[in-house]
């Protein structure tokens, strides 16, 4: 009996060492692995997530009429865009335009849109430009997107423009040029009006042509904010677009430029305009 | 080491190399993904940032002839920290905290980026850095990204995963302690039983539940000692029956003996008349023959024992041709009118062995005081004989014990024939060695009928071991 009692104890402390030997064991090839993972160096491949001369039409002359996308294929990258998965930036492929282009289509636009980025003399203006392409996992209903999340035509040029008196983002389709989606933030010289009329002139810069029915239009008029939508010729796309107006800090004598010192939360008060077009899929 | 150890250990050894081997690969696995996460990510921010800066320089293209401080100022434009490197100009900022200790700076345009992972200060950074061209400007970009909260993660998984391993083995040790305890002590039951048949108690046995493979042993163990006890009882038997045998020996040597002996003395301590002498030496005259039957007839049974036997292929008619020239002369002297019908057949038999068997019986027959004997042969799929006589018979009841060595329904009758009690034992143990089977019936009052059943010789040899 005195045998087995001495091997028993003989075994539970051998469990016991081996246990704990072992996790002494792989805690200490976790630490070298980690040193290993944490000192890695090299160089990578930067993947573009776009593949070349996907369903467009090559054309090097940015005045004029670029690649033209179908209305299919313009709903489908529309599709992609308002709900992606991840948006990755990328460097330029083939068929797409370039940094200088992107930007100077931004300003186009603007000038277009009666929006110019200088309005001051020596306004400081800023401009960024950075492209990328919207992923989304694919289900079995959307195998169609595969093709188009590797398109060129799906990465857009995100052109950004700051001064004193604007804040722009607009997003550049990267083939054809055109702006499909911008946010505006205007911090002087206020349209007098609510400018409904730039919503088709959006439209028309898009390339693309506003269905002809009237009764389509919705309106929706709260005091500081206004909403239009207007549907696209032969296609399920609408344009949008919402003004709206807004102040920080307590608002003082009415409408205007000149901040007043708000003596209680000294908050200065400022007011801006935001507006936003867009282009979307009507469900 | 008892086997509940060994048990107990190996599953130690294998559940702490198999949870480690799977933690070590899990925790591998999905560290190796954090960081390529890490390292995506490091990669967006180093293009988004690339993108800034050459949007900056595209604006202002004389950006790196200004002040320091105010190429300082554009800093506050990227999104993470960065390095600035000029390749044409002397100049270079950052504001980066913690840059590596080496940086090794290659001029190519290519579509890959280099990238370190370093610690410093405590801190884990992916450094990612590249050639950058805009217009006239040529430089180095390079961009830091803090990864010490993921790693931060992964240490407290690993963390995580130790205590979940201590917290299951001391779940699991008495556990399996137990476990082991319980299937072996099935095993114990089998050798506390095997003990108790040692010591000679062999009705031991052991209730068997299961079906499994300890359930299995309890069954052959009980099947075994089932045999065991069979096996004891038989030499038990056996045993029984050798004393007996020596018994019986002793005593059918002593009685002629002392006759021998009390007539040996009683010629040679008186003067007897002629006819005395004549008789007392006709006495031991008788006991000495009847002595020397039983030496040869004890001698017959030992050899049956000892020795190996060949049999032969005979025909039943040549055998019984043979034998009839030894068994007519004992019956025209005893008149004894002899039948004999034989078939044609073959057997396998040892000659010797079965003349000795059947004289036994003729012998043995007319002793009986038979006035017929029948002695016939048929061929069925074996081959039957019988020899039947009208003599005084066997009673039935003794016929259970008529080929028990020594055994004599009358002795005295026996004795005066010179009889020792071998005959019918002497024809059994031929019978066996011969693979045959006999049957001996008899009413005790018509005479006795004694059938052999042997087996029919078939196949091409002509000789076969037994």
């Amino acid at each position: 009996m005195k045998k087995t009692y001495k091997y028993t104890v003989l075994t539970v402390v051998l469990a016991i060492v081996f246990s704990f030997g072992s996790m002494a064991g792989m805690n200490l090839i976790l630490k070298a692995r980690e040193r290993q993972l944490l000192t890695k160096s090299g160089r990578s491949v930067v993947e573009v997530p776009v593949q070349t001369n996907v369903g467009q039409e090559k054309d090097q002359n940015f005045n004029k009429d670029r690649g033209t996308l179908t209305i299919e294929q313009i709903e489908k990258v529309v599709s992609l865009w308002d709900e992606p998965d991840e948006v990755v930036v990328h460097n330029p492929a083939d068929g797409q335009i370039s940094m200088g282009e992107a930007i100077r289509a931004g300003q186009e636009w603007l000038i277009n849109m009666g929006m110019e980025v200088e309005r001051k003399d020596n306004d400081e203006v800023h401009q960024y430009a950075t492209l990328s392409t919207a992923v989304r996992e694919s289900s079995e209903e959307e195998d169609d997107n595969e093709d188009v999340q590797t398109a060129p035509y799906n990465s857009f040029w995100r052109v950004q423009f700051y001064s004193s008196s604007l804040e722009a983002f607009l997003y550049v389709n990267a083939v054809t040029g055109q702006v499909w989606s911008a946010d505006i933030i205007l911090y002087d010289d206020f349209p007098k009006e609510i400018p409904s009329k730039k919503l088709r002139d959006f439209v028309e810069l898009c390339g693309l042509k506003v269905s002809g029915s009237e009764s389509e239009e919705e309106l929706w008029q709260p005091s500081y904010s206004w909403m239009e939508r207007v549907e696209i010729e032969n296609s399920k796309l609408i344009a949008e677009m919402q003004f709206m107006r807004s102040q920080t800090g307590y608002p003082g004598s009415g409408y205007g430029k000149e901040g007043l010192l708000n003596f209680r939360s000294k908050i200065l008060y400022k007011e801006n305009v935001n507006i936003v077009f867009k282009l979307s899929l009507d469900w | 080491m008892k086997l509940f150890h060994k048990i107990f250990l190996c599953f130690v050894v294998i559940f702490g190399i198999t949870f480690q081997v799977a933690g070590y690969l899990f925790i591998n696995f999905a560290y190796e993904n954090a960081i390529d996460q890490e390292k995506k990510i490091a990669f967006q921010d180093f293009q988004y940032n690339r993108y800034i800066l050459q949007s900056i320089l595209y604006s202002e293209p004389e950006l790196f002839t200004k002040k320091k401080d105010e190429i300082a100022g554009i800093l506050r434009n990227f999104t993470v920290p960065v390095y600035v490197y000029g390749l044409d100009q002397i100049y270079d900022f950052t504001n980066m905290t913690a840059l590596p200790e080496e940086i090794d700076f290659n001029e190519v345009e290519d579509d890959k980026v280099s990238f370190q992972i370093y610690e410093k200060e405590g801190e884990n950074y992916i450094f990612v850095y590249d050639y950058v061209r805009q217009g006239k400007n040529e430089l180095y970009l390079a961009t830091q990204t803090n990864i010490s909260a993921v790693i931060e993660k992964q240490k407290n998984m690993i963390a995580y995963f130790q205590r979940i391993y201590i917290v299951i083995l001391c779940i699991s040790f008495p556990l399996i302690f137990l476990l082991t305890k319980a299937l072996t002590a099935s095993l114990k039951k089998v050798g506390e039983a095997s003990r108790r048949i040692a010591k000679g108690n062999y009705s031991q046995r052991i209730c068997t539940e299961g079906k499994d493979e300890i359930g299995e042993l309890a069954l052959d163990f009980n099947h075994m000692a089932e045999q065991v006890e069979e096996k004891m009882a038989e030499l038990s038997n056996v045993a029984k029956q050798k004393e007996e045998f020596a018994a019986s020996f002793a005593h059918e040597l002593k009685t002629p003996l002392t006759s021998v002996i009390g007539y040996a003395d009683m010629l040679y301590q008186r003067d007897l008349s002629r006819e005395d002498v004549k008789s007392a030496a006709g006495y031991i005259l008788d006991e000495g023959m009847r002595l020397e039957s039983l030496s040869l007839k004890l001698m017959d049974l030992f050899v049956l024992d000892k020795q190996d036997f060949l049999l032969e292929k005979m025909s039943v008619e040549e055998i019984f041709a043979n034998i009839r020239l030894g068994i007519e002369p004992i019956c025209e002297k005893y008149n004894v009118v002899l039948h004999m019908k034989i078939e044609d057949g073959t057997v396998w038999v040892d000659f010797d062995l079965f003349k000795t068997m059947i004289l036994n019986l003729v012998d043995n027959a007319i002793k009986a005081g038979c006035r017929e004997l029948w002695i016939s042969g048929r061929q069925n799929t074996d081959y039957q004989i019988e020899i039947k006589d009208n003599g005084k018979g066997i009673p039935p009841e003794e016929l259970g014990r008529i080929t028990e060595a020594f055994y004599m329904i009358d002795k005295s009758r026996s004795r005066k024939q010179h009889g020792a009690g071998l005959g019918l034992a002497l024809v059994s143990k031929i019978a066996d060695l011969h693979g045959a089977r006999l049957e001996i019936e008899s009413d005790g009052k018509t005479g006795t009928a004694v059938s052999m059943v042997f087996e029919g010789a078939q196949g091409d040899w002509n000789e076969k071991d037994i």
